[in-house]
């Protein structure tokens, strides 16, 4: 890309605009954006990241108090990656506090507003990343996905969400949610642009313990996609009038369609939300601003209690991160770990073997990605599981750490975009962006 | 587990977080949560399965047990929290 700094500066000053009408970006990196530019001898792609990702000295806060003045003092191995390969970053985003969340709208930055309308949820919780996308200030922009985060969003804001096999991309540097679940996620409206930034950042990292290399080739194709029946039931009749649509491209492009029940998948909610709090209250335990965020005065900590201090400072924890800390300490409290957490993880083996057994006899498994468009903003405040409903599609991706994409295929009845979603089995990235590139050109043709 | 008793000064205690018998909406709120996901203890079939844990077969990465030395400088870890001759200082335990 040939971009000189003026036209860099443009671009920054439109993004500076529009995020005071979309509140998409936390942070603006106008300083490093302009000197990354002059050290790159042939500068890549311009790109933002949620603000989970560890840039160093700037600002990672997850959009939550407790972390609102934390400095990060190393990039992210993906930053390094994008660094290398000369990719300029421009923002910092919003997103749901500590990425826990499906609307943005549990930030203490404000919310993220919907490019599609304003008056609606951009999902979540890498809102930022998709709104940032949807308004083409960006290529791409980074995301985490732990039950849909990075898909969720795509699927309401009208982009392509990319959420690869777990460990594919390394997590050193990103701030954790659920380690088992998380897993770095791609938002873009092309594909190449996808599967380009795949390629730099994604492999084996001495940082990343659970991180592996992903298969280069695909394995023999069978020619065959299946339906997952329990995504489609009750489905509005737009949406699957959409999925027909592209299922006949399916079959265009040489795939016999099937429908399947997975019956696993009706405890895969049951399963996410029990095993999710629980790591989230381990990975949310180390918040106590001694060790990192915000700076406080030797007499604040010698004038109180270790107790105090940190009822005091995790007051500044979010309601939502709150309530998942409250229940995840629940579930893995004497006389409640075995019926809850042991069980989710029994229900977490029974749901991936019925992934395996799928993928024995298709190549992918196929859905909506949300049950309909972005809602309007204020829906889920008193019952927050109505939110959690919304991710009956993503979780079971997740929960098997299988890779899945959300393409900007479909429209519900008001006519709002929604993401149809792919999944392969493990390691199958590349095949998976392969077809979707097809299915892409395919449906636009 | 339908009746779970909830102790909900339990549950905040070992969170860590400061508890307000007062605030109905976010206790109803964690019941609501726990409702939800009670569906998960009625599936008796799988009792023979083996708990999942590491979703992608990694297990026991292991390394030599060598002394790697810190790529960043211990002193920028350190940066935002408060340092008496190379401790971080708490509040007081006892």
């Amino acid at each position: 890309m040939n971009i000189s700094p003026q036209e860099l500066n443009r671009r920054i000053a439109k993004l500076i605009e529009l995020n005071k009408e979309f509140n998409f970006a936390n942070q603006i990196c106008q300083d490093l954006a302009l000197k990354q530019l002059s050290s790159y001898h042939s500068p890549g792609l311009l790109y933002a990241v949620k603000d989970m990702f560890s840039v160093k000295n700037t600002i990672t806060s997850a959009s939550s108090k407790i972390l609102e003045n934390y400095q990060a003092v190393y990039d992210a191995t993906v930053i390094e990656k994008l660094n290398a390969k000369e990719n300029i970053l421009l923002a910092k985003l919003n997103q749901d506090e500590f990425a826990q969340g499906g609307s943005n709208e549990y930030s203490a930055r404000g919310k993220v507003l919907n490019p599609v309308d304003k008056n609606r949820i951009p999902g979540g919780s890498s809102g930022g990343s998709a709104s940032i996308v949807a308004l083409d200030l960006v290529d791409f922009a980074l995301g985490t996905d732990t039950g849909g985060s990075v898909r969720n969003p795509a699927s309401f804001t009208g982009t392509i969400g990319f959420k690869p096999t777990y460990g594919a991309i390394s997590r050193y540097g990103v701030l954790a949610m659920a380690s088992s679940f998380d897993t770095i996620g791609i938002i873009s409206k092309k594909i190449e642009i996808i599967a380009k930034v795949f390629h730099q950042i994604r492999g084996v990292d001495k940082h990343d313990l659970t991180s592996i290399n992903i298969d280069e080739v695909s394995g023999p194709k069978k020619m065959k996609v299946a339906v997952v029946k329990q995504f489609i039931k009750n489905l509005d009749p737009a949406i699957l009038q959409k999925i027909e649509f592209c299922l006949e491209k399916l079959q265009e492009l040489g795939y016999a369609i099937d429908y399947i029940e997975l019956s696993s998948l009706d405890y895969a909610l049951a399963c996410y939300y029990i095993l999710v709090p629980a790591e989230v209250s381990s990975n949310m335990a180390r918040y106590d601003n001694l060790v990192y965020g915000n700076p406080h005065s030797l007499d604040s900590v010698m004038s109180t209690s270790l107790d105090d201090w940190y009822l005091k400072q995790r007051e500044l924890f979010g309601d939502e991160v709150k309530r998942r800390i409250g229940a995840g300490n629940f579930i893995l409290s004497s006389g409640y770990y075995d019926a809850y957490y042991l069980q989710a993880s029994r229900l977490r083996r029974y749901i991936a073997d019925q992934f395996n057994s799928a993928f024995a006899k298709y190549d992918f498994l196929i859905g909506p990605t949300t049950p309909n468009g972005a809602t309007e903003f204020g829906n889920s405040q008193e019952d927050p599981t109505k939110l959690y409903l919304a991710d009956i599609m993503t979780v079971a991706a997740n929960i098997a750490g299988l890779p899945a994409i959300s393409l900007p295929l479909l429209e519900d009845q008001l006519g709002l975009p929604v993401g149809l979603q792919l999944m392969t089995e493990q390691k199958q990235d590349l095949y998976l962006l392969e077809l979707a590139s097809q299915l892409m050109e395919q449906s636009h043709g | 587990m339908s009746n779970v008793e909830f102790n909900f000064a339990l549950i905040y205690r070992l969170s860590k977080l400061r508890f307000d018998e007062l605030d109905h909406a976010n206790i109803e709120q964690l019941k609501k949560i726990i409702e939800f996901v009670n569906i998960a203890l009625t599936l008796d079939s799988i009792k023979d399965y083996s708990p999942l844990r590491e979703v992608n077969g990694v297990r026991n990465v292991w390394r030599e047990d060598v002394v790697i030395s810190c790529e960043i400088d211990p002193q920028d870890l350190l940066a935002s929290a408060i340092i008496q001759n190379y401790y971080v200082v708490v509040p007081r335990v006892i």
